[in-house]
C-alpha cells in the first residue's frame, strides 16, 4: 500500500503561496483601508472557520469564534510586529481562542451536538464497513462522510494537547517548526507530542476502523 | 517486534513525516523491511494522519464577513480615539521624541508659569504684608465665587432645554441663540468624544448648527455624511443628496418654537412642518 502523505492539502481556498500579499494588506489596512482587511478574511475565513470546527466539533461554535478571532485580529493588527508570518500568528490566536471556548463550555457541561459531516444511521451506530490496512480504496473510504463522522468524533476524544498538535500537523499541514511556532513550544516537544497524538488517535480508530 | 523496536517506535512519525536525517532514515528503512511487526504500525500511523488529512472542511457562511463587518462597526472607537492612539503608539515607538516632547511641555509649562499674571499676583501678595497676604486668598475664593455666579446668570438666561423630558421651569429668550442639554445616544456613530457623558450641551446659534443637529437626531440619517453650508447643511446619504436650508426669518422662528416646547423635534420631515425648513432633493450622483 502506498500512501503519499500531502504536505499542504488543498482546504477550500488556495493559500497564498507568498507571504507579501499579506504584509501588503496589512500595510494597506494600517494605513486605514479597510477593503484591505476585507481581503484578509476572505483569503483566511476557511481555513480558521475549519480548524474552529475541528477543535470545537461543533458549526455555531466554530462561527462564533471564527468571529471573536477576526475581530481579535482587526484589533490587534496594529500590534503584529510581523517577526513572524501572519498565518503563524493567525494560527496562534485561532488555537488560543478555541481553547478559551472549550474551558468556557466545558465549564458549563457543554456537549457538542451539531456535525457538519452529518451522521448517518448505521447498524450498531458506527461505519459499517471497516478499513483494512491492505484496502487499496482506503483513501475513498475515508472520505465519506459518514467515517469521517467518526473521525471527527474520536478527535473529539483526543486530549485537548494532542488535538491541537495533530489538526496543525495533519490537517493543516504545517511544518514541526510552524507548529512550534504557533503554540510556544520547543520543536523536540512537538515532534514527540505529534507521535502520542497519532498513536492516540490510531489506537481509537483501531477499534472502529482499521482491522 | 525485537528489542530494538523500541529505538525505531518512537521515530515513526518523523519518519513518516520525512523529518529524520539521512543516515537515521536509512537505519529505519533497512529495519522495517526486516520487522513486520513496525512495518505495520507504520502503515496503521499512515492511514491515521491520512483520516485526519481528509477530513473536509466546511465552508464558512456566505455571510461570515459581513457579519463580522457588523460587529467591527458596532466596536468602532469613537473619532479621534483612532488619532490619539496612533499619537500614543508613534510616541511609544520613538522615545527620543517622547522626551523631547515631555521637555518641551516642562519648559513650555515654566515658561507660561513664568509670565501667567496669577503668578505676578502671587508674587505681589508675597511683598506685601505678611498678614493682608494671608487674607488674599478667601478674597480670591469670593471673587471666584462672583465669577460663578455671573457664569450661572449667563446659563439661566439661556434657555436650556431638555430634551423629551418633563419640561423644566420656563425661562425667557433673551438672545438668538438657545442651548440644548441631549443625550447623544440617538446622535449615531458621528457622535463626539463625550459619549460617556449621560447630557451634553448643544449650542444653537447659527442655522447651520440648527440644520446639522436636526439631521444628526433623525435616523434616517444616521449613516449620512453631512457638509455644513452657510445656510443649512448638505446631507449626502448612500442614494440621495439632500440640500436643508432655513432661512434667518424661519430660524428666528425655530429658536422661539424651540424654547417654547422644550425639545427639538424628532427628525428633518417634522421640522420641515414645524420650522420650514427649505429642502431640495437630487439623486447621489456618485452612486
Amino acid at each position: 500500500m502506498a500512501i503519499v502523505i500531502n504536505k499542504r492539502k488543498q482546504s477550500g481556498e488556495s493559500k497564498p503561496k507568498l507571504e507579501e500579499p499579506d504584509q501588503e494588506l496589512i500595510a494597506r489596512f494600517l494605513k486605514g483601508e479597510e477593503g484591505a482587511f476585507n481581503r484578509l478574511v476572505l483569503s483566511y475565513q476557511n481555513r480558521v472557520y475549519g480548524l474552529c470546527y475541528r477543535i470545537t466539533g461543533n458549526l455555531e461554535e466554530a462561527e462564533e469564534v471564527a468571529q471573536e478571532i477576526f475581530l481579535t485580529v482587526y484589533k490587534a493588527l496594529r500590534d503584529f510586529r510581523g517577526d513572524s508570518r501572519f498565518s503563524t500568528w493567525l494560527y496562534r490566536i485561532t488555537v488560543n481562542h478555541c481553547k478559551n471556548r472549550m474551558k468556557y463550555l466545558g465549564r458549563r457541561g457543554y456537549f457538542q451536538s451539531e456535525s457538519y459531516d452529518q451522521p448517518v444511521e448505521v447498524e450498531d451506530g458506527e461505519v459499517s464497513r471497516q478499513i483494512r490496512s491492505e484496502d487499496m480504496d482506503a483513501a475513498a473510504l475515508l472520505e465519506q462522510r459518514e467515517t469521517q463522522e467518526l473521525v471527527q468524533r474520536k478527535i473529539n476524544e483526543l486530549d485537548e494537547e494532542h488535538r491541537e498538535v495533530i489538526l496543525l500537523r495533519d490537517m493543516e499541514g504545517l511544518s514541526y517548526q510552524e507548529i512550534a511556532d504557533i503554540l510556544g513550544l520547543r520543536e523536540g516537544t512537538v515532534k514527540s507530542r505529534i507521535h502520542r497524538a497519532r498513536l492516540e488517535l490510531k489506537a481509537k480508530l483501531e477499534k472502529e476502523l482499521f482491522k | 517486534m525485537n528489542p530494538s523496536c523500541d529505538k525505531y517506535q518512537s521515530l515513526l512519525s518523523e519518519f513518516i513525516d520525512q523529518e529524520l536525517d539521512a543516515l537515521t532514515c536509512q537505519e529505519m528503512e533497512s529495519h522495517l523491511s526486516q520487522c513486520p511487526g513496525c512495518q505495520e504500525q507504520v502503515k496503521l500511523i499512515r492511514l491515521t494522519c491520512l483520516a485526519v488529512q481528509k477530513l473536509e472542511n466546511p465552508q464558512a457562511p456566505s455571510d461570515f464577513l459581513s457579519k463580522l463587518r457588523q460587529r467591527i462597526d458596532q466596536q468602532a472607537p469613537e473619532p479621534g480615539a483612532g488619532l490619539w492612539r496612533s499619537a500614543a503608539s508613534w510616541l511609544a515607538a520613538h522615545p527620543k521624541a517622547l522626551a523631547a516632547t515631555f521637555s518641551f511641555v516642562f519648559v513650555f509649562a515654566f515658561v507660561l508659569g513664568r509670565f501667567a499674571p496669577t503668578v505676578q499676583v502671587a508674587k505681589v501678595n508675597a511683598e506685601m504684608e505678611p498678614a493682608q497676604a494671608w487674607k488674599s486668598a478667601p478674597l480670591a475664593r469670593t471673587m471666584n465665587k462672583v465669577a460663578y455666579r455671573d457664569a450661572d446668570e449667563k446659563k439661566a438666561a439661556t434657555p436650556s432645554i431638555p430634551e423629551e423630558a418633563a419640561p423644566q421651569p420656563a425661562a425667557e429668550t433673551r438672545a438668538p441663540s438657545l442651548a440644548v442639554p441631549v443625550s447623544f445616544s440617538a446622535l449615531g456613530a458621528s457622535a463626539p468624544a463625550e459619549v460617556e457623558k449621560p447630557r451634553v450641551r448643544i449650542v444653537l446659534q447659527t442655522p447651520t448648527q440648527l440644520v446639522i443637529n436636526l439631521v444628526r437626531r433623525d435616523p434616517l440619517f444616521q449613516a449620512a455624511a453631512i457638509y455644513p453650508i452657510r445656510e443649512g447643511a448638505v446631507v449626502q446619504t448612500e442614494t440621495t443628496v439632500y440640500r436643508i436650508t432655513i432661512s434667518d426669518q424661519n430660524f428666528i422662528n425655530a429658536l422661539r418654537i424651540i424654547s417654547e416646547q422644550q425639545a427639538l423635534p424628532a427628525s428633518v420631515d417634522e421640522a420641515v412642518k414645524t420650522f420650514h425648513l427649505d429642502v431640495e432633493k437630487m439623486p447621489n450622483p456618485l452612486k
